[in-house]
């Protein structure tokens, strides 16, 4: 049987991509802000995620805290997890060419899914909403409150980071960085700590998008590496650079994808639509649309 | 017009310094010296080592041998940022603004020492601005946008909000006509004048023996001679020589 279009069910999964959507803006300015300090494309970034939420779900478990307080230290823990990747392996990497850097950050993937399956055993776990159930009805159209809270949290978070960029002393220094080390460096900005900065932060929201998303999938050690794809694509759309065009990238992203899932003939693309995404924008050269052609060269004779 | 400070002793002291590119020599038992307020050129041709001299001193590349020592203290290997925070400043030659970034933000990173304290940070732009008024109405604008003379305008004024004892400046001149070359030599003599010792990188000898009080000729990483710029300007033959055999040399290869 093939199922007929729906307008409402384009409606509904349309809000289903949204709220995916925002996971991947939260991975993909994670994975722009490591990028931009320090070179690394970050393939350990949904290992990084997937850790912290079974950090999440440990703590929500033991501590009995306030699931607010247990998401706060959750985030700590993603914090923590990227300042110490910097720290411990891609502060030695400074000088190393990006495959030397893609290949750390997959052993440091394989070593977080390794110590997650040894601690906490690899299976399958649930960890709490930070948002009341039930939804939002209008029509025929529902939106689940986790995922409203999500796309909220998102933005709040995306416009935050944005504005800690344009503003802050290490949002100008990490910017500078990624245009010209040397000279940034000429100047008295200390790399290593905007870069351990960048990867904390980095850290973190990877940590919050994997605490919003998983309560309504199930936790594996491997849960988060479609997401991670995801988020690729969305820092692909600013070409690792704009953090705007990479919250405008994951949301297009989700809504797309999902949106597929209700017109029958182009429904099986939904699933291989983020590989072929990448494919075309690495084509059509997209971020020439959102980065200064600079930073684009600065981070080209960087890698 | 100010007088002109007398030079003092000597600040910056290198001494046998060896530098690497990866693991080819660049360097090779460098000497060098720079007295206090004195205006020092260093000549040669593309590729003698001027600019990984300046970059041993700035703490950019490592110094595996040798010793660099400033205003007393020693400051070999020191990271870049304990160099900036003893006073000495490099500015970067080739494109060595951040061109994604607008003036102001430029500004703000010389002033990365004090960025803690945003009084002062404000004070140190606003004096340095005084010396380049049209920076203040384009505070917002890309440095990418300016023209190469004005890009290297705002290098020396990033240079100068730190309040630096020392600068090193290369390729002041790089591709820039010879009207624009004599503004921004005036500015660096005017930071001089306060006292500011400056190192200088210059393909043009005639302009930097005019210039600098001092100069050193570097070649293929060694000192090959050093002197007073008059006296060198004397024997401009022999220097004119000597650079004229070292630029063929480099073209024959």
């Amino acid at each position: 049987m093939v199922a007929a279009f729906s307008p409402s069910l384009l409606a509904q999964d349309a809000v289903q991509g949204l709220f995916l959507g925002a996971v991947f803006a939260l991975l993909g300015i994670g994975v722009v802000l490591i990028y931009k300090s320090s070179g690394v494309l970050n393939f350990a970034h949904g290992s990084m995620a997937m850790f912290s939420t079974y950090a999440y779900w440990q703590i929500d478990r033991s501590l009995g805290l306030p699931v607010a307080v247990s998401v706060v230290l959750t985030v700590g823990v993603g914090a923590l997890l990227g300042a110490g990747a910097y720290a411990v392996v891609f502060r030695r990497m400074r000088e190393a060419g990006l495959l030397a850097k893609v290949i750390a950050a997959l052993a440091v993937a394989g070593f977080l899914q390794g110590a997650a399956a040894f601690l906490w055993g690899g299976g399958q776990a649930r960890v709490p909403q930070q948002f009341p159930e039930g939804a939002l009805r209008i029509g025929s159209v529902a939106m689940s409150w986790q995922q409203i809270g999500t796309v909220a949290v998102t933005l709040l978070v995306s416009v935050g980071v944005i504005q800690l960029l344009k503003r802050t002393t290490f949002g100008v220094a990490l910017r500078a960085t990624a245009q010209n080390r040397a000279a940034a460096k000429m100047l008295g900005v200390q790399e290593n700590r905007v870069a351990a900065t960048a990867w904390a932060l980095g850290g973190a929201l990877a940590a919050l998008a994997g605490a919003l998303v998983i309560p309504l999938s199930a936790l594996t050690v491997y849960s988060m590496l479609g997401y991670m794809v995801r988020g690729f694509v969305a820092a692909v759309v600013g070409g690792f650079v704009s953090l705007p065009a990479s919250v405008i990238g994951g949301f297009g992203l989700g809504v797309v994808q999902e949106s597929l899932l209700a017109v029958p003939p182009l429904a099986a693309l939904s699933r291989v639509f983020a590989g072929l995404a990448i494919a075309t924008l690495l084509l059509l050269r997209v971020e020439r649309h959102f980065a200064l052609e600079q930073e684009l060269r600065a981070l080209e004779d960087a890698g | 017009m100010t007088e002109r400070p007398p030079i003092g002793d000597p600040v910056l002291v290198c001494e046998g310094v060896d530098v690497f590119y990866g693991r080819v020599q660049t360097l090779y038992g460098v000497d060098f010296e720079v007295r206090k307020g004195e205006i020092v050129a260093l000549l040669g041709v593309n590729g003698a080592g001027k600019s990984t001299l300046l970059k041993a001193i700035s703490g950019i590349l490592p110094v595996p041998r040798g010793t660099v020592t400033y205003e007393g203290g020693d400051v070999t290997g020191m990271a870049s940022d304990e160099i900036v925070r003893r006073g000495i400043v490099q500015v970067p030659g080739g494109r060595g603004t951040f061109p994604g970034l607008t003036i102001e933000e430029n500004l703000r990173l010389g002033g990365y020492l004090f960025r803690r304290d945003r009084k002062r940070l404000r004070s140190e732009i606003d004096r340095v601005l005084e010396y380049f008024p049209w920076l203040r109405d384009r505070m917002g604008q890309h440095a990418g946008t300016l023209s190469g003379g004005q890009q290297q305008q705002l290098l020396l004024a990033r240079a100068f909000v730190s309040r630096p004892s020392m600068v090193m400046i290369d390729e002041l001149s790089l591709g820039l006509a010879p009207i624009v070359v004599e503004q921004l030599l005036d500015i660096v003599r005017e930071m001089n004048l306060q006292g500011v010792s400056i190192v200088i990188v210059e393909q043009h000898v005639d302009l930097a023996l005019e210039f600098a009080d001092r100069a050193y000729f570097l070649e293929k990483g060694e000192v090959r001679f050093q002197g007073p710029s008059a006296e060198l300007r004397e024997r401009g033959d022999l220097l004119r020589s000597v650079f004229l055999a070292a630029a063929e040399e480099a073209v024959l290869k």
